[in-house]
């Protein structure tokens, strides 16, 4: 959760972003027609903003990471890369917990694992605590092979397994937003691992582990069939979590997207969400699945908690209907696994 | 008969080297809880059982309140029930989780009661947003209702996001 529910709370939530679909033209539109009791006079509310606090930082060259909503079809790149900092919701393990406006993206978020704690690293545009050196090369070697500007080895905790299947132009974009957001001097925490989490195993998990490559289309779907497939595999990067790993710690191809139920050091289960009809979403209709994803509501009316939760209010409820659409058109579509996780 | 050779000297330290270093989950740590641990005790089991019961009852309501209100459902004649049911049950949602009342059935995080100021805060705040869609209901006002109903969706969201799992 990153609002304290606070007014001067600078995290948009999930509902803000349905006001924004509530105020233009998006899904909610039919609601004027539709009346309470018959009595229907005025046309939909305008949402209200929550607002942000000043950021002394910030200069007019600066985005505000927090106040981003990013747009797909701008005209500007960082507008472009912050739609897709979202969809690949950086924040949640790049920024901490209840962050006030200077955390965000400045890394220090703990992440628990079996190989112990790591730490989310800034990737503000700070030249020594940040990422302000990376030229688009830097940031294109990390994203689509797993190595800092150095050629040292990322830990696959940065599941840079999916991000190498982004786009040129996503990976340009995305580095265009890093280096517009205001740099923040906070020092990367170092990890804290056990003894046998090895650098020197990076190589050899990667052998294992990693197929370098950008994201192929298939010719026989659809367009939009297509782009959901590009979001959910190598931007959102979905089956990170909600797959078991094999012992090696790769993803279970068998049951790649259908839950596990030993997350490490937590009691949540991640569920499965192969269409299966009775271990998975199979009873889910699409409009139902983007509105889970826009607001957090499952067709129980039940609202996502624990670490959904944060996806969708820091990512997904920022994203476009019709990007939500093809994300339950390619999800929907995947072969139904059973694998009973609750 | 001969046994097969085993290539101890390559595999042992591979798998080892292999096996502990990768992984891509991504959980945020927690601080060790301090409340007491869950228990098996049937009047505890009962308290959950009340409290997951009450919690449908919230959930069914913002379902069928969404049918209505978002997707149009021709049903606005039955959202007064369903908002004064949410009105009612979203009231004191920390009576529903008093001391000692963790259980293995249960998804509250031990954080209910190791941050139970936290806690009563985000009940508030869905008390409130509950009460709110209640009155524009009342009201047939439904632009008010529809900005009400965003508002408690945030609120449970907000509440779930750090106490349920």
């Amino acid at each position: 959760m990153r609002t304290s529910g606070t007014e001067a709370s600078p995290a948009p939530r999930a509902w803000r972003a349905l006001g924004g679909c509530l105020a233009g033209a998006g899904f909610l539109v039919g609601v004027a027609h539709v009346g309470i009791g018959g009595a229907l006079t005025s046309g939909p509310a305008s949402p209200q903003a929550i607002p942000s606090p000043p950021d002394p930082s910030a200069s007019a060259d600066t985005v505000l990471p927090w106040e981003v909503e990013g747009d797909p079809a701008s005209d500007d790149a960082v507008e472009r890369g912050a739609y897709l900092a979202r969809a690949g919701n950086c924040i949640a393990c790049h920024t901490v917990e209840d962050p006030e406006p200077e955390d965000y993206l400045a890394g220090g978020n703990p992440i628990a694992s079996p190989f112990g704690t790591f730490y989310g690293t800034n990737i503000t545009p700070h030249p020594e605590e940040g990422i302000g050196e990376w030229e688009l090369e830097d940031l294109e070697r990390a994203l689509r092979e797993g190595r800092a500007p150095d050629r040292s080895r990322f830990y696959p905790v940065f599941p840079y397994t999916a991000f190498t299947g982004m786009r040129d132009e996503d990976v340009a974009d995305l580095h265009a937003f890093l280096q517009a957001i205001p740099a923040r001097d906070r020092e990367n925490r170092s990890h804290d691992l056990a003894w046998f989490a090895l650098r020197g195993g990076l190589g050899l998990w990667a052998s294992l582990h990693f197929d370098e490559g950008r994201f192929q289309e298939d010719p026989e779907r659809g367009e939009r069939w297509n782009r959901g497939a590009y979001l959910t595999r190598a931007v959102a990067h979905c089956a990170e979590c909600h797959s078991p790993r094999t012992r090696t710690g790769g993803i279970d191809e068998d049951l790649r997207y259908a839950g596990t139920r030993e997350p490490p050091g937590e009691d949540e289960t991640i569920p499965n969400i192969t269409p299966h009809p009775e271990t998975g979403i199979g009873d889910w209709s699409p409009r139902e699945l983007v509105r889970y994803l826009q607001m957090g509501m499952d067709p129980d009316g039940d609202f996502a908690g624990g670490s959904m939760g944060e996806v969708i209010s820091e990512g997904t409820s920022h994203l476009t209907d019709e990007d939500l659409e093809a994300i339950a058109e390619y999800i929907l579509s995947l072969e139904p696994v059973h694998h009973d996780v609750d | 008969m001969r046994k097969p050779l085993k290539p101890l000297a390559l595999s042992a330290p591979l798998v080892l080297s292999v096996a502990l270093v990768g992984f891509g989950h991504a959980w945020p740590a927690e601080e060790p809880s301090t409340a007491p641990p869950p228990t098996e005790d049937p009047e505890v089991e009962a308290v959950v059982d009340h409290r997951q019961g009450a919690m449908s009852v919230a959930g069914g309501s913002m379902s069928a309140l969404a049918a209505v209100v978002l997707d149009g459902a021709p049903y606005e004649d039955r959202l007064e029930t369903y908002a004064g049911a949410l009105r009612d049950v979203m009231s004191d949602i920390p009576a529903f989780f008093p001391e000692e009342s963790d259980h293995p059935e249960s998804d509250a995080r031990a954080a209910v009661w190791d941050d139970r100021e936290t806690f009563r805060e985000r009940a508030e705040a869905a008390a409130e947003a509950a009460a709110e869609l209640a009155d524009a209901v009342e009201r047939n006002d439904q632009a008010a209702a529809v900005q009400a109903f965003g508002g408690l969706g945030n609120a449970c969201g907000a509440c779930h996001e750090d106490f349920r799992n």
